[in-house]
Parts: C-alpha cells; sequence; structure tokens
C-alpha cells in the first residue's frame, strides 16, 4: 500500500518537482533569515569570550558601542583598588585607546593606537602575534616611574610597536622596520619606534592599528599624570563567584564607583542583544508570510491531488483499508515533499549563508577575526526542520480530512456516471 | 474581463490569488523600507554639510590650531566661502530639579559645589564658533555630520570671546539644547543647567539660549546612546575638555577640535580645483584626511547598500515562491483542460494563441494577487516604518511608498509570472491531439 503512494508521486512529476522546488525555497529562507541574528549573537559572543576577560572596568554609564571613545581618569588608583580589594584579580591588563600621527617616509596618516601593559595584556588573547614577537620590555617604565615618584623621564621609552597585519600591507612594514610616532605632525616631537611583530586584532579583524606601552602612549598623548584608560581587562582564578565582585563594586567599599563601572562580557553582550532584536523582529515577520504563502501553495496542490485521486481512496475504502491508515499515507505523502523541500531548502540555505558570509566579511573589512554574520547552528536547522515538520503536517491535514470523510460511495458514484 | 474559464475552478484560482497578494504585499512592503533607506541615505549626502571636510580618526580631536587655522582659511577668499571648525565630545549635562534656584558659575570660579538633586544626561557636545557656522545655515538649519539642526533661537555672543582671550576669560556659559531634553525636564530658555566632568563634578553652568530639533526622539534605542545633542561656544568645551591646551612630553597642542568644514568658491569646485584645494590642506594638515562631497556621498551609498541587497533578496525569494504556486497552477489547469485544448488545436487555433491565452490567465491571476496585495502593502510598509521609528528613536522616514515603487514591483511580479509561465505554456502547446481528444472522452 505505501507503495501506492509513493507511485502516485510519480504521476504528476512537473507538478511535484514545482512544489518541492517551493518548499525548499521557503526553507531556504527560514534558514537564512533565522541564520542571520544567531550569526552575529554568536560571532559577538565569541569574539568577546575570545579575549578570555573575565570583567571590564569601564567609564561609568558607558554604551558598549561607546567603548573606545570614553575614558576615565585615575586608571593606576581604580586598578590598585581592585588588586587590594578582597576579590583581587589574577590578571589585571589595562588599556588606553587613542591615536597617533605615524610618518614612514613620504606616507603620513593618522592611526588608531591602543597602548597596553605589555606584561599583563600576555594574560588576554585579544592580538595575536602572526608575525616577529610580542614587546621584548614587558614591563611599562615609563607608566610605572610616574606611578612610584610622579616624574616622567622621556629616555625611558621603550619605542618598540606592533602593527597590525593591515597596517603592515598598507605601508609595506615589516619586523626590525622603523617607524615614526607623535601626537603632532606640525610642532610635535617625533619618535622613532621599532616594529618589534605583527598582530591580528580579534576584534577588528582588518582594521589598520599599532600597539605600544601604555605609558609611552599616554607621555605622547599628554594623559600620563592623570594616567587615562579606556578600560581595563580583569581576569579571575576559575570557580570565582564574578557576581560578589560586581556587588563589590556597586557597594560604598569601592571608592571608584561614580567614575567606572565593572562588567562581565554577559552584560556587555546583552547590550549589543538588544541591538541585534531588530533582526530577530524583521526575521520573524518575514519568515511567518513566507511560510504562510508555502502553506496556501501546498495546502492547495495537495487539496487538488486529493481531489484528483478521490475514485483511488474510495476504492481503498471499499476495499477495506481503515479511515485512520489512509488519513497516515495522505499525511506521509506530504511529509515526503516536505522532507525533499526541506533537504533542498537545508543545502541552498547553507549554500546562502556561505555566499552571503563570503560577501559580507569581503565588504566590511573592520569585521572582527572569524566574524561570521550568517551562522549556522541546531537552533537554524531545527527551525527549518521544525517549519518543514509543522508545513508539512498543516498542509496535508485538508486533503486527508476530505479523503477521510468523503463517503466511499459518493466518489464511486461520480465515477460511474 | 476576466475569461469564464478562470471561475470554472475558482477555489484553486482564488487560492493562487491569495498567494500572490501576500508575496505582492510583503515585496512592496520590503520594497517600501529598501526605497526608504536610498532616500536617507540620498538625503544625507544632499545634507552633506560641505564641499570638503577635514577630519581626525574616531572623534579624537587630533586637529591643532583649529579656530586660528580656519580663521586663516577664511581669509583666503579666492578659494573659501566658509569655514567652520568643531568640536564633537560625548558628555554629561546636569539637569537641576525644577524649584531650584539659578547657579550660575564658570569654571574660573571656584565653585564646583554640591548641586542636590541633579539629573544626569548622556549627550552629544558640539562646539562651534557662532560666527563661522553661520555661514553654513540655511533656513535656521545647520547640517552636522548629515544631521540637520533646526534651531530656535541664538548665541547671544557671536563670537568666540574665550578664545580672543587666550583661554583666560571671556567665558558667556550660552547653550543650545535638545528639544526632547528641554520638553523631558520641563525646560525653558533662559534656565540653567550644568556641564559635568567625568567625575560627576559640576564644572560650570550654562544658560540656554535655544532650542535644538534633531532627528533623535528621545527614546528607542538611539537614546540609550545619546540623549540629545548641545551647542556651545567651541573655546569653552575645548577648555572644559582640556581641549585649549595639551602638554605631551615635549609637545604643546593647542585649540584641538575634530573636524574643519569648508564650503568653496562657486568658482572653484570643478575637479582639477578640488584636486589642487585639497592637496593644499593636506599639506596644512599633516596627516589628517580630506575628503570631498563625493567621497562621503560614496561611503553612505556603500552602507546602505548591503541593507538593500538583503531586503531585496528576501521580497524576491517571497515573489519567487508566488510564482512557483501560480506556476503549478497552471500545470494542474492545463492538466485538466486537456481534452479543452485538443479541440482548440483540432478546430484550427494555433500553437500561439494557445500559449498566449495560459500567459494570459496566469497575468490575470497575478494582476488580481497584487490589486489584492497593495492595500496589505502599504499598510505593511506604514507599520514597519513606525515600528522601526520607535525601536531606533528618530524622526526618520524609513520608508517610501510610491505609485512608481507599486509600479516597479508589480513589473518583477510579471517578470517572474511571464517567466514561470513558460513551461506550462510550453505543455500546453505540444499536448497531442489523440491523447487530448481520448482524455476527454473519458473524463
Amino acid at each position: 500500500m505505501d507503495v501506492l503512494f509513493l507511485s502516485n508521486m510519480k504521476r504528476n512529476p512537473l507538478r511535484n518537482i514545482v512544489v518541492t522546488l517551493a518548499i525548499a525555497l521557503s526553507i531556504s529562507m527560514v534558514m537564512v533569515l533565522s541564520s542571520l541574528s544567531v550569526g552575529v549573537r554568536d560571532s559577538s559572543r565569541e569574539s568577546l569570550l575570545g579575549i578570555g576577560a573575565d570583567l571590564y572596568v569601564v567609564p561609568e554609564d558607558l554604551h558598549p558601542l561607546l567603548m573606545d571613545l570614553q575614558r576615565f581618569d585615575q586608571g593606576w588608583s581604580v586598578q590598585r583598588e581592585l588588586q587590594l580589594s578582597e576579590y583581587p584579580p589574577s590578571h589585571v591588563s589595562p588599556r588606553l585607546s587613542d591615536t597617533l600621527f605615524f610618518r614612514i617616509g613620504e606616507d603620513l596618516g593618522e592611526t588608531i593606537t591602543v597602548g597596553v601593559d605589555p606584561g599583563e595584556e600576555t594574560a588576554f588573547d585579544q592580538f595575536m602575534v602572526v608575525e616577529g614577537g610580542w614587546f621584548s620590555t614587558l614591563d611599562d617604565p615609563l607608566r610605572d616611574q610616574n606611578i612610584r615618584n610622579g616624574v616622567v623621564d622621556g629616555e625611558l621609552m621603550t619605542k618598540e610597536v606592533l602593527v597590525s597585519r593591515e597596517f603592515s600591507r598598507e605601508h609595506g612594514l615589516g619586523v626590525g622596520d622603523g617607524i615614526l610616532l607623535s601626537s603632532s605632525l606640525i610642532n610635535g616631537t617625533e619618535y622613532s619606534f621599532r616594529i618589534e611583530g605583527i598582530f591580528v586584532d580579534s576584534l577588528a579583524r582588518l582594521s589598520p592599528a599599532i600597539i605600544v606601552h601604555l605609558g609611552e602612549l599616554q607621555f605622547m598623548k599628554g594623559n600620563l599624570e592623570k594616567d587615562t584608560l579606556t578600560e581595563i581587562l580583569l581576569d579571575y582564578p576559575s570557580g570565582y563567584d564574578l557576581d560578589k565582585v560586581k556587588e563589590w563594586s556597586r557597594s560604598g567599599d569601592f571608592k571608584y564607583r561614580d567614575i567606572v563601572d565593572i562588567l562581565s562580557s554577559e552584560d556587555i553582550l546583552e547590550e549589543i542583544y538588544e541591538f541585534i532584536g531588530i533582526i530577530d523582529g524583521f526575521a520573524v515577520m518575514v519568515v511567518s508570510v513566507t511560510l504562510f504563502i508555502c502553506l496556501i501553495f501546498t495546502s492547495t496542490i495537495f487539496l487538488i491531488s486529493a481531489k484528483e485521486r478521490a475514485l483511488d481512496l474510495a476504492i481503498l475504502r471499499a476495499i477495506g483499508i481503515p479511515a485512520r491508515k489512509i488519513f497516515i499515507w495522505v499525511i506521509m505523502e506530504s511529509g515526503i515533499f516536505y522532507l525533499l523541500g526541506c533537504l533542498g531548502g537545508l543545502l541552498l540555505g547553507s549554500v546562502s549563508i556561505y555566499l552571503l558570509n563570503l560577501f559580507l566579511i569581503d565588504r566590511f573589512t573592520s569585521l572582527p577575526e572569524g566574524f561570521q554574520p550568517f551562522g549556522i547552528n541546531m537552533v537554524v536547522i531545527s527551525t527549518a526542520v521544525l517549519s518543514s515538520f509543522l508545513l508539512a503536517l498543516l498542509s496535508a491535514l485538508a486533503p486527508a480530512v476530505r479523503a477521510v470523510l468523503k463517503p466511499p460511495v459518493e466518489s464511486l458514484r461520480g465515477d460511474v456516471s | 474581463m476576466i475569461p469564464f474559464r478562470l471561475f470554472t475552478r475558482w477555489k484553486r484560482n482564488l487560492m493562487s490569488v491569495s498567494a500572490i497578494a501576500v508575496s505582492f504585499a510583503m515585496v512592496l512592503s520590503l520594497s517600501s523600507i529598501t526605497a526608504g533607506l536610498h532616500e536617507i541615505s540620498r538625503e544625507r549626502s544632499e545634507s552633506s554639510p560641505s564641499d570638503l571636510v577635514i577630519s581626525s580618526l574616531r572623534l579624537e580631536p587630533s586637529i591643532e590650531c583649529a579656530h586660528s587655522a580656519s580663521m586663516r582659511l577664511l581669509n583666503d577668499t579666492r578659494n573659501f566661502s566658509a569655514v567652520m571648525p568643531l568640536l564633537t565630545v560625548l558628555g554629561t549635562i546636569g539637569i537641576p530639579p525644577n524649584d531650584s534656584a539659578p547657579h550660575p558659575f564658570s569654571p574660573f570660579d571656584d565653585s564646583e559645589s554640591e548641586i542636590d538633586g541633579i539629573e544626569k544626561e548622556e549627550i552629544g557636545f558640539v562646539g562651534l564658533v557662532p560666527e563661522l557656522a553661520e555661514g553654513f545655515i540655511e533656513d535656521s538649519t545647520l547640517k552636522i555630520r548629515s544631521e540637520k539642526l533646526r534651531m530656535e533661537g541664538w548665541f547671544d555672543e557671536h563670537g568666540d570671546p574665550m578664545y580672543d582671550a587666550g583661554y583666560g576669560g571671556g567665558w558667556t556659559g550660552e547653550i543650545l539644547l535638545d528639544d526632547n531634553i528641554m520638553k523631558e525636564h520641563g525646560l525653558v530658555p533662559g534656565d540653567f543647567v550644568y556641564y559635568l566632568d567625568p567625575d560627576g563634578v559640576a564644572r560650570s553652568s550654562f544658560v540656554i539660549k535655544g532650542v535644538i530639533m534633531t532627528s533623535l526622539m528621545g527614546g528607542g534605542l538611539s537614546s540609550q546612546i545619546v540623549s540629545g545633542i548641545a551647542l556651545l561656544h567651541l573655546s569653552e568645551l575645548q577648555y572644559l575638555t582640556g581641549n585649549h591646551f595639551r602638554s605631551s612630553g615635549l609637545t604643546n597642542r593647542s585649540d584641538l577640535a575634530n573636524a574643519v568644514y569648508l564650503d568653496l568658491q562657486q568658482g572653484r569646485k570643478d575637479a582639477s580645483s578640488l584636486r589642487d584645494i585639497t592637496m593644499y590642506l593636506e599639506g596644512l594638515f599633516p596627516g589628517l584626511k580630506v575628503t570631498t562631497k563625493e567621497y562621503r556621498i560614496y561611503r553612505l551609498e556603500e552602507e546602505v547598500l548591503v541593507l538593500e541587497i538583503f531586503s531585496m533578496g528576501v521580497g524576491l525569494s517571497t515573489l519567487i515562491t508566488g510564482a512557483l504556486f501560480l506556476a503549478s497552477i497552471m500545470i494542474l489547469d492545463i492538466e485538466d483542460r486537456k481534452g479543452e485544448i485538443a479541440i482548440m488545436r483540432a478546430i484550427g487555433i494555433s500553437r500561439r494563441t494557445i500559449y498566449l491565452q495560459i500567459l494570459g490567465d496566469s497575468m490575470i491571476l497575478a494582476l488580481l494577487g497584487a490589486l489584492l496585495g497593495l492595500l496589505p502593502g502599504y499598510f505593511g510598509s506604514e507599520y514597519l516604518d513606525r515600528m522601526l521609528r520607535s525601536l531606533y528613536g528618530v524622526k526618520l522616514s524609513f520608508s517610501v511608498f510610491s505609485w512608481e515603487l507599486v509600479m516597479l514591483t508589480f513589473l518583477f511580479l510579471m517578470f517572474f509570472v511571464t517567466i514561470s509561465a513558460v513551461f506550462p505554456g510550453l505543455r500546453s502547446t505540444s499536448i497531442e491531439l489523440k491523447r487530448g481528444l481520448s482524455h476527454n472522452l473519458y473524463r
């Protein structure tokens, strides 16, 4: 009997191909649209968690999207307060994101510059050296001196710099080359730095940028005295209760609670997800309409198909096949269409997602390393498969009910007449 | 007009029309959003504030001697008609309770007093020199970073006295504040607000001289970043943010800004002059970006392109699904009408006529679907527009619904319908007479 239903599918090959194609197209669209928010969410999460920081100290009331644009002063005091607290982090990496002017022969411009404490920064993974090495001086002599006795001596500058892969490509630089850096190309002192290594920033894959010692950036920009920072990355031993640290940072015990906030990656992601929520709303709307069209389409075709085979079904009922079995067969037939459509849709969707990622990554060079705007995971696949399953059931319901409820006598009479 | 044969199988045809209507409505809504985004981009391009912009990376105030250099450039009347230095920074404004007494003070007073019940708002401060900015104001509207600021009221002091006094006096304490913040806190021109430093300490008071209307609505996602915009004298913002003078190592930098807008004289806007002036400015402001209007328009169009491609892609996929549905229905129709078509052939009706009849039927169903989908499409686009506005919290029109758009979407639909009708059409013309007639006989 099952063979009878399968052979029926061969009866109208063209119609069946078109139906399967339409299902595949709809399912692929479900997949592409649901993969967009998943991709952006997962990639943002991976990028942020990939840095390896448990907590971030940022200026108070800062929106994560403005992370590099806001600063706070007294960086060392905040850092020290954290280290001496009852919740001391195992690693504390202060950072300042700013800009510096560079001169390489005739080539001059302004570039994003990140000041780091090289020794502490090695505990985190945002900057990956791909050529050459990390800073040979792991201390930050200029900042250390300023903290110790408030004296600033430019002689202590290590003049070591790491350049991003994109920066080195743009200006044809390699490890060991020299580069002049300054805060002013008009009347400022230019310092000759040596390139120690080439890095990739996991948060800004193709952005031209450089890294120097934090104290040297602060010194060149005039921020050393105030010890201005954009953020401090904190790493805690595993098993630490981070919520307690956050709670402490909001209490009166933390002196700097009015100038900084301590956020976890989850807090930052939550704010980013709020923006991603727009994509979700849009995707749900478009997916619903697409699935609705697909449902009308397939129900109509299956109804017509059931009507065409009214005589076959009547004969089956007449020879004693139970109505329940016929009902299941009709549903199964629809299931087979949707199974094929779903497989086609998954394939088409995967290819579309791959191509869209290629296009977007090529277009937006500032996307973080490994960032996939469209992502495939079990949620995306389950959404596509569940949609297929649900549609198969819904679209076959009317033809199946009709096949069961229509008295066989009536169908047979119609045929004889 | 509608052939009678379409009524004979009205249920399936009604379903086809419904599916086409839903597809058409969705494509129309999405296209209107695409057109809206394009329009926003076009408007922003057109409201690109000036012919040339000298700018620093991100919002870093890296342009030195911005005010003095602007004055020098303004004297070059052969090339420049207007020059405006700008400093844009994010910061906090403090709004005192309505019943509190005015407490005017400048940063020169030792009056960093505690002000009780102050409410904080994160805003974007824009420092400018009023008399230089006036060269860029048209119809009470100033364009900054493609944002139109419509103003009611203006600074009493048109110059920048603090700059003239070498940052040692001449404090005006005048501010123009965003309409949203004014309304939210019940402020009126003449009221006082306070500039708060990053430690939350009030550094000076400002008296509100006017109101600025921007595209921000004071809600939605944009308000989480900035609640509004405030305009003040350039030198005063420079002083408050430490950008009037910065000493770093052996380098002293002063009068810092992050953009200088320049309008060229009418006869100097040709490509060759533009190139020469750009090179001249690059020499004058080494290491800084000098961008032309064309470049900025290109960047804006780039930003919108991806969204346009995405929404068009989604819309077209839906349209194709609708067209495939129609194709299936037409195939079914031909199966049912095999005998009828065979008779038509037998009495001498040409294959071409039969093909055109199938195509015509598809077109009629598509047309009915499009007509039915027109209103839902319109309301869908209105709904999306409203949703995006409140979500982002900006007064921008995200959708543009026009007859041109309806016609364009309809033409797209017809294109897919024509393609999808090719196979059923060909099939109808290839029906063998004998088999077709026998089909008729045994029905």
